[in-house]
């Protein structure tokens, strides 16, 4: 688990829990074998090391139903490690140290903070969260995904490839993508060691429009409104979730040129259509958009 | 559950003897107050056990006598893991380990070349434990 929003806020309260108590002389984060977070003052290879035999105590803790802390004193220092749901808190205390005060402190602060980035960021799936952890942005095909990719190279001509695999964007992703381009400037090994900025302001996580790829299908029809396109109930469920309280009366469309438009829009009903990564567009919109059947089009939510 | 004691003679590891084994050890001083400490402590309520052993001896008295090799193991992990750990940090000569687990806590003593391992329900008071059996 080696996401950025938790190497900062970990990174800022070990920072503070040093401040608090000097006699804190080493303090790390880490989950598995990744370190989340640690001070600066430690070195990557004493707590590569370190991670080691902390792992290979717990690999044997099913003696003791599983480890919950550990606790090592010498005659010159002492370590605490406290595991905690998500991640594994050691710290390496002095003889001087307080420790009642410095486990009051840890053990309070840590978790406050793992639980407070967890409900900043309520709509990050798990398995999104994987895969930010890895830091890799590589967008990995769902089968829906896979699906309509299938579709694509069917409704396009045997001899034009598809332009872009359509690969619907998660939210959640959009919202990470400062990050991701920070990341890019990192090399991989210094990558738990760099501060990304949180915001905490509210607005900062208000996600960005997700971006969704889909084809351009006719909608035509003796009740067919002329300025309302039809796409998959679960997009709009997607962004309902997403925007919970926001009106969403209107989607942005634009084609594979830039052009754009703006219309309203409705779940397709269709069980023909629905689920095939369609935008079912009346010709009036088309027209508007320069665009036709079988072309791309990106779509995203106005949020009002 | 029975009670199960034994002493082994020139023993590192803990090693499984048959029940009601007593073999004559040389004990030293140190080595026979802890122990005396130790019997103690064994009819402490949440208290399950312990081994205790020096270079020439030790005793193992646990209530659950088929979790020794378990629990040797898994003692013998732990030192050898907070060694490495007490090196890459500097902390000195261990002196005490505690391992909590989420039904179980074990306390590692060690005082001079004597290591014992007393292994009790989570809601006992380990420091009052380490209290009673330092000398």
């Amino acid at each position: 688990m080696n996401s950025t929003i938790y190497t900062s806020a970990l990174k800022n309260t070990i920072g503070e829990i040093k401040n608090i108590c000097p006699e804190v002389l080493e303090t790390f984060v880490f989950k598995e074998s990744d370190i989340i977070a640690k001070d600066d003052s430690s070195s990557k290879k004493t707590l590569d090391q370190a991670i080691i035999a902390f792992n290979s105590i717990e690999k044997e803790a099913t003696t003791v139903s599983g480890l919950k802390a550990v606790r090592i004193e010498g005659n010159k220092g002492k370590i605490n490690l406290t595991c905690m749901e998500k991640f594994n808190f050691a710290t390496v205390l002095s003889n001087k140290a307080d420790e009642k005060y410095v486990n009051t402190i840890t053990r309070v602060l840590v978790p406050t903070v793992i639980k407070l980035v967890d409900n900043i960021q309520p709509n990050l799936p798990k398995k999104e969260v994987e895969e930010k952890e890895d830091l890799e942005p590589v967008v990995k095909p769902s089968k829906k995904n896979v699906e309509i990719t299938q579709d694509t190279q069917n409704i396009l001509s045997e001899n034009q490839k598809p332009i872009v695999e359509l690969v619907e964007v998660p939210a959640s992703e959009q919202v990470q993508i400062v990050e991701e381009e920070q990341y890019h400037k990192i090399p991989k090994n210094e990558a738990t060691e760099e501060t990304s900025k949180i915001e905490l302001a509210e607005d900062t996580f208000l996600a960005e429009p997700p971006v969704t790829q889909l084809i351009v299908e006719k909608l035509s029809g003796l009740l067919v409104s002329s300025d309302t396109v039809r796409i998959d109930k679960e997009i709009i469920e997607k962004w309902n979730e997403l925007y919970e309280g926001k009106k969403i009366e209107l989607l942005h469309i634009e084609n594979i040129n830039g052009q754009s438009t703006k219309s309203k829009f409705r779940n397709i009903k269709s069980s023909k259509h629905s689920g095939k990564g369609v935008i079912r567009m009346p010709e009036k919109i088309q027209f508007a958009l320069e665009t036709s059947k079988g072309e791309l089009v990106t779509i995203k939510p106005v949020i009002s | 559950m029975v009670n199960k004691k034994q002493s082994i003679q020139k023993t590192e590891q803990p090693v499984i003897v048959e029940n009601e084994l007593s073999i004559p050890v040389i004990e030293d001083s140190l080595f026979k107050s802890l122990n005396n400490n130790l019997k103690n402590l064994k009819n402490l309520k949440g208290i399950m056990g312990y081994i205790i052993r020096n270079a020439a001896s030790a005793t193992i008295d646990l209530k659950q006598s088929e979790k020794l090799v378990e629990y040797a193991i898994f003692t013998s992990q732990v030192m050898d893991s907070s060694k490495e750990l007490a090196e890459l940090f500097d902390l000195g000569d261990l002196v005490t380990i505690l391992i909590e687990g989420e039904e179980l806590k074990v306390l590692i003593m060690i005082i001079k070349e004597t290591k014992i391992n007393i292994f009790m329900k989570k809601s006992v008071d380990h420091i009052n434990i380490a209290k009673k059996v330092s000398p």
